[in-house]
């Protein structure tokens, strides 16, 4: 009985520490732009779309190319292969997922949050034409 | 008001008959009373739901939530839907679903002792989430919400915001409510585990258990599944599955729910497992509640395509309460009544390479399984608890992790449709198995030549075949003399044709992308694309602009047509379009068509020219222009979006003159796009426009400018609809819908079986 549980044990520990490594070696980091660059691999930043730069859908290389701005104002070209995301106009938040490459960070994924629009904001009311009842 | 008081008349009603049923383990009278309460709860539940409901289908959006939520651009089904779109409804119908559940319970507990303690533990997880409810209130008014605004008691929002269009279809009203149910259910077996945990009955309560173990565990099955089709058919997420925290959240509880009927079974047959039962009885429950709490405290906010909202402190502390109450509660009297179960537990055992030794194997595979799930979607909420930096999670590991577990699993299965329960004769069990092993063999072989490479998949693909014929050996056997023990079988080949779906059509998928105008074909994997136009539809419906684009997709004798579908919406201010993949459903495989986009291309000759370039215009080859700079001065008068920006053009006659015109554009700043505006080049019969500045971040000579010709005083070409989408071929996807099929009615088969069992059981208890 007392071998089994050993047994047990160690497997258990070997498992544990498995994952661990696995989940550790696999995370994603958040970063800005220079830290982006500087790092050169695949990390997450966080940041919403420069509204005055413009963006880019292009279908023949089906390539959606955008401005970012992340959390701490550094800007950067932004190029992610695939169509415009839903939402990306109105998400006042993005994230994108990739590396740099040159100058140009190149996103495998692009996530659009609209908080907004999930619970209602004063002004949203407001926009809607009321009425006493 | 009413709604409110309703929601408080519940939380007491429930309060009192958690209490009175708790008493009435010690004193039978409360019992009676104990329900009666439990009743009244459950009224009000109801009374709360068709109160919400009623408002919802009336339009009232002076209710803050069906303004969220709700809009009276809705159909009636939809409207439905929203009851439980927000936070606020779905704890609602949580709780309804929970409360309708409990009726069941008590009839199944009332004559065999379970009902004072099980009922009592069951209401009081009714009575937390009502709790929720008050602090959390789905019936506050517009006034009551943005309090200080100085909105004026009785303001009527004239419409509500409306549901987010990707979530408007059939699914909306059919995955939720099946997922919440199967969710529910899986308060059964924590609730059971606690009362004879305390009853010190270890072995009465599995048999009570059973029905509502399998029941449980098909319905949230069926649910994830359903959920998984969705996402693939409407939502256009090109699988059906991501590892997402959300769909992760109710696969945790599935999983442990069945490693539980796995391990049920063992102590049915051998009396061992009891620990192993009760704690994974109750583990499923804590699941539940903890993915409750990741999914609805807003930690993961950032990790999920699923958006949430930070619900406020109350209900972010109530959701760790309720968490620390039912586990502390379960650690609690697992740990009180330990020495006592093992004095249970010492005449039995498990034999070594039995039955039962496999079974428990497999349950720890998928134990094991769930914990890489559970620790690769708490990773990151954990590691900012820590402080440590924000980081996501590769989904990869999943796959590494599920494809090692997978391809032993299923060998254990084969393995153990040929043991026998309680005798460990390994040589009778090799015998057996080297037949079906061998075609397994040569099968992958076969598949191994048609095109099957990869080392993992070759191994998986092996494993998901030899667990598919043993299995399919006993189907047969079975088939006629004994069809109520067909489920587990039925079942595993489930898994086998999953895990074969899996492979092919996430291993073996190719995308490429079309680009199509109307009535022109394409061939891409051996079939004819042709976009044969668009078609409006939803007409009726003023908040949104719907088009079927279809597709005829053509290969011989064989045509369809398939439409997917794009949108722009009110919901998102007609800003970009929702997207929706029309599917060509074939047996061996599905093709797959996800919209990209849509753009008006001119028709009109054109040229790419950067600065310094030239060419001849393709109207009259007698001319050559080029692009000598552009007249940027004029951007200081952007107005709004637009900017006007001149291009300057040198034209060259062939007799060597050359003139200098500069042609302005008013272009989007957000596209760089503009509406043509024809210029006349002086002398020439050529007009030309400048209609799109393609620019370049990074080197400013590289921006090169879009410019179209005509011949001058012609009507301009219309423009033509170039329809863009990708292409991808999905190999025996179908394998994966009929294995979870399969997986599900093998749970659903045995319940008469365990339920007859159940009842002759209770009259022979103690």
């Amino acid at each position: 009985m007392k071998t089994k549980y050993i047994i047990g044990i160690v497997a258990v520990a070997i498992f544990a520490a498995l994952a661990i490594f696995s989940f550790d070696s696999s995370k994603i980091e958040y970063a800005s732009f220079p830290e982006a660059k500087d790092k050169a691999k695949v990390v997450q930043v966080i940041g919403s779309w420069d509204q005055s730069e413009g963006q880019d859908y292009n279908s023949e290389a089906n390539t959606f190319t955008f401005s970012m701005i992340d959390e701490l104002g550094n800007k950067a070209r932004v190029v992610s292969t695939g169509s415009k995301p839903n939402n990306f106009d109105v998400a006042p938040m993005v994230v994108i997922k990739g590396k740099f490459e040159g100058n140009e960070f190149h996103a495998s994924n692009i996530l659009t949050k609209c908080p907004s629009k999930y619970e209602g904001e004063f002004e949203e009311l407001q926009g809607t034409q009321l009425y006493n009842n | 008001m009413f709604g409110k008081i309703l929601i408080i008349l519940t939380v007491l009603f429930g309060l009192l008959s958690t209490i009175l049923y708790l008493l009435s383990y010690k004193k039978d009278k409360f019992r009676k009373l104990g329900r009666i309460f439990y009743y009244l709860m459950t009224a009000g539940i109801v009374g709360a739901s068709i109160y919400l409901l009623s408002n919802i289908l009336s339009h009232n959006f002076q209710f803050t939530y069906i303004w969220e939520y709700s809009s009276t651009e809705l159909h009636d089904y939809f409207l439905v839907a929203s009851f439980y779109s927000g936070q606020q409804g779905s704890f609602m119908l949580w709780m309804i679903v929970l409360a309708i559940i409990g009726l069941f319970l008590i009839n199944g507990t009332k004559n065999n002792g379970y009902e004072s303690l099980a009922m009592g533990f069951f209401t009081s997880i009714i009575f937390y989430i009502a709790l929720i409810l008050v602090f959390k209130s789905p019936f506050d008014y517009v006034w009551e919400t943005f309090a200080g605004e100085g909105l004026e008691t009785g303001f009527m929002p004239a419409n509500g915001r409306g549901l987010n269009p990707i979530l408007q279809n059939y699914w909306i009203t059919i995955h939720p409510p099946i997922l919440f149910i199967g969710y529910s259910m899986m308060a059964v077996p924590f609730v059971l585990a606690l009362a004879a945990l305390i009853k010190k009955e270890y072995k009465t309560w599995i048999d009570i258990l059973m029905p509502w173990a399998l029941t449980g565990t098909a319905i949230l099955g069926l649910g994830i599944m359903l959920g998984g089709f969705w996402a693939y058919e409407t939502l256009g997420w090109g699988g059906f599955w991501a590892w997402d925290p959300v769909e992760n959240s109710s696969l945790i509880p599935w999983m442990i729910a069945v490693a539980l009927i796995h391990t049920l079974m063992v102590q049915r047959r051998t009396g061992g497992l009891i620990k192993t039962n009760l704690i994974l009885g109750m583990l499923s429950f804590i699941f539940v509640v903890y993915a409750t709490f990741l999914t609805r405290s807003g930690i993961l906010g950032d990790t999920s395509v699923h958006s949430f909202v930070t619900p406020g402190a109350i209900v972010y502390t109530m959701l760790i309460l309720f968490q620390i109450t039912y586990l502390g509660l379960g650690i609690f009297y697992v740990a009180y009544r330990y020495k006592h179960i093992n004095q249970y537990l010492s005449r039995t055992t498990i034999k070594d390479f039995s039955k039962e030794y496999s079974l428990t194997l497999g349950s720890i595979l998928i134990l094991a399984m769930a914990a890489i799930v559970i620790m690769g979607t708490s990773w990151p909420a954990v590691a900012e608890l820590f402080g440590q930096q924000k980081v996501a999670i590769e989904i990869s590991v999943y796959d590494k992790f599920g494809t090692v577990f997978a391809i032993v699993f299923l060998l254990i299965n084969g393995f153990s449709l040929y043991q026998k329960w309680m005798v460990g004769n390994l040589k009778d069990v090799f015998g057996k198995i080297i037949l079906p092993f061998i075609a397994s063999a040569l099968l992958v072989v076969l598949l191994a030549f048609m095109g099957l490479d990869s080392f993992n998949f070759i191994l998986l693909t092996f494993a998901a075949v030899f667990s598919l014929l043993t299995n399919l050996e006993f189907l047969i056997r079975n088939l006629i003399k004994n069809p109520k023990k067909l489920g587990p079988y039925l079942s595993h080949f489930g898994v086998a044709f999953l895990i074969l779906g899996v492979v092919a059509s996430g291993g073996y998928e190719a995308t490429q992308q079309v680009r199509l105008t109307e009535n022109q074909t394409k061939s891409a994997f051996g079939y004819d694309f042709t976009y044969i136009g668009k078609k409006r539809i939803e007409q009726e419906f003023k908040d949104r602009e719907k088009y079927r684009y279809n597709v005829s997709i053509k290969k011989g004798n064989e045509e369809k047509v398939v439409g997917p579908i794009i949108y722009w919406s009110d919901f998102n201010e007609w800003q970009s379009p929702f997207l929706e993949p029309g599917v060509f459903v074939k047996v061996e495989k599905d093709i797959y068509l996800a919209p990209k986009a849509v753009e008006a291309a001119s028709t009109a000759p054109e040229a790419y020219l950067r600065k310094g370039e030239s060419t001849l215009t393709p109207v009259d080859s007698s001319l050559r222009i080029s692009i000598t700079g552009f007249d940027f001065d004029q951007v200081t008068g952007v107005q709004g979006n637009t900017a006007i920006i001149g291009t300057i053009l040198k034209t060259q006659f062939a007799d060597e003159n050359s003139r200098t015109d500069t042609i302005y554009s008013m272009l989007d700043v957000t596209t760089w796009e503009s509406q043509p505006n024809w210029y006349k080049i002086p002398s020439t019969e050529v007009e030309i426009s400048m209609i799109r500045l393609i620019r370049d971040m990074n080197d400013v000579h590289n921006t090169k400018a879009h410019l179209i010709f005509k011949k001058a005083g012609m009507p301009p070409p219309e423009p033509v609809e170039i329809f863009t989408f990708d292409v991808t071929i999905k190999p025996f996807i179908n394998l994966v819908w009929l294995g979870t099929i399969l997986i599900v009615v093998g749970f659903l088969l045995p319940i008469s079986k365990y339920t007859a069992n159940g009842r002759k059981n209770n009259i022979t208890q103690e």
